[in-house]
């Protein structure tokens, strides 16, 4: 079965982009969101083996979100957060409530393809 | 005309006025809600049309940013050409695509690093946008003509910098700053250069921009601030100080020393501010030396005695900040006891000796000195 991804992200031209190189790259199906508020109800409706979030959102940011799936729903989905330069403490704070990596903007999407298939491997392989 | 239409209807002059005043109420009202529907209508439309252009462009763009190979059978296209093509057949002769598209170029470059930035900067070029970008320093509108200034550092137009440079004497404040960041942007081997020729003030949201540039850039590229201590523009002074401060740019503390000097206040109380937190030991001396000149000056007073509370040495610097607690300033005083215990023994014991000496008078100072919450 391919991999689920979703991807979060208001920023449609880059979430346009993410997706193009993902799917190119043949990495899963993909799921996309453009506010918290959508993602909420996608994350609440469906499994995925892999999140891909922006921190800053409409109505809910990417740390709530982390809190929604560790700490709510209680799934330890790969979690993958996006941050723009300079926001090392909203990093660190991502990092505390369970995120598994995360890239700051400006970022190369060979590198954002490298992270996504490393996580995957790994969760694979311990499936 | 009022008479006729009075004697027609048999009317009041008052109530005439009050119907004449009414139906041009409903009159400017009903070309307001028009006004109002067309405006709504047209930003509507916009609205609509630059999705449909945006969504009509991210292909080709995905497709540039990713350099994906291109061939066709009869002919063999470079893949970055073609796309280019496609771009150009989207936008036609239309400024309002044109500008969608410098948007969207731009939203995607802020986010990559890279091989796929500088794609965005090529499909810039080779559409001839920048073109388009220069073409509104023309204009009249200043927001146009700042719009460009962000595309065309944003993109790092080199060939801009000359009408950009232009735009720092315009009349208008936003123009004057947003073109100074944006040769700071432009000019990464020289980011202040401008400031040679700079005649404005440095406004906290300018201070704020080239602070965060000047850390965005290798360190070696860091310009010598010390060359615009003595800028006729005492804010570009004071910029540059706080620069050096940040920047801890032992280069410059000769220089500072000098500032001391300033016939300015601020500037030099800056100066003496930065040499504290520089923590500027070797000139310790220098800054006594000048101490007893600022006596008149008390913000720059205030500051030397911070400075040499920091960098001074206990038994040689107490003398002189001793002189201090009779200076007529309160806040003056209470500053030199607060440095002189903080130097040591010695400063302690001169605090000590000036109050058992001056008596009631001086005990405000040692009462607030031994205020809690100052501890």
């Amino acid at each position: 079965m391919p991999n689920k991804i979703l991807i979060c992200e208001d920023d449609k031209a880059l979430l346009s982009m993410i997706c193009y190189k993902l799917s190119r790259e043949n990495l899963g199906e993909l799921k996309t969101v453009a506010d918290g508020r959508e993602a909420v109800k996608v994350l609440r409706e469906e499994d995925f083996d892999l999140i891909i979030s922006d921190i800053h959102m409409p109505f809910h940011s990417g740390i709530e979100l982390i809190s929604l799936v560790r700490n709510e729903l209680k799934k330890n989905t790969p979690f993958i957060v996006l941050s723009a330069e300079g926001l090392e403490t909203t990093v660190l704070q991502a990092f505390e409530m369970g995120a598994n990596d995360f890239i700051t903007k400006p970022f190369s999407p060979a590198e954002l393809v490298v992270r996504v298939r490393r996580i995957l491997n790994h969760k694979s392989g311990h499936e | 005309m009022n008479e006729q239409i009075q004697k027609w209807y048999g009317l009041p002059a008052l109530e005439l006025i009050l119907i004449e005043v009414s139906i041009l109420f409903i009159l400017l009202s009903t070309c307001l809600v028009f006004f109002l529907l067309i405006s709504r209508a047209v930003k509507n439309r916009n609205e609509k049309k630059r999705l449909i252009l945006r969504s009509h462009f991210q292909e080709p763009l995905n497709q540039i940013i990713f350099q994906e190979s291109f061939s066709r059978p009869d002919e063999v296209i470079p893949s970055f050409e073609f796309r280019v093509d496609e771009l150009r057949s989207h936008l036609g002769q239309s400024k309002f695509a044109k500008q969608v598209l410098i948007d969207q170029l731009l939203e995607l470059k802020k986010n990559l690093t890279g091989i796929s930035s500088e794609a965005l900067v090529a499909t810039y070029r080779k559409l001839d946008l920048h073109l388009f970008s220069v073409a509104k320093f023309k204009g009249l509108q200043w927001k146009r003509k700042g719009q460009a200034l962000r595309e065309l550092a944003e993109i790092n137009y080199q060939e801009a910098i000359v009408p950009i440079t232009q735009l720092l004497k315009s009349n208008r404040r936003t123009l004057r700053e947003e073109s100074a960041v944006a040769l700071i942007r432009l000019r990464s081997e020289e980011p202040l250069s401008f400031l040679h020729s700079y005649s404005g003030a440095i406004s906290p949201w300018m201070e704020i921009n080239i602070h965060h540039h000047l850390l965005a850039l290798d360190q070696r590229k860091i310009p010598q601030f010390s060359q615009w201590f003595d800028h006729p523009t005492i804010s570009v002074s004071l910029l540059c100080i706080k620069m050096a401060q940040l920047f801890r740019q032992a280069s410059s503390l000769p220089a500072l020393v000098n500032v001391l000097r300033n016939p300015n206040q601020e500037v030099a109380g800056q100066a003496a501010e930065a040499l504290g937190e520089m923590e500027a030991y070797h000139y310790a001396n220098e800054v006594a030396a000048l101490a007893m000149s600022v006596w008149d000056k008390k913000n720059v007073a205030l500051q030397v005695i911070k400075c040499l509370g920091k960098i001074g040495v206990d038994e040689k610097h107490s003398p002189v900040l001793k002189k201090f607690l009779s200076h007529p300033s309160y806040e003056v005083q209470f500053e030199a006891a607060r440095n002189l215990i903080s130097l040591g023994q010695e400063g302690r014991s001169q605090v000590q000796l000036f109050s058992n000496q001056e008596g009631q008078s001086f005990q405000g100072v040692i009462d607030h000195l031994s205020e809690p919450l100052l501890q």
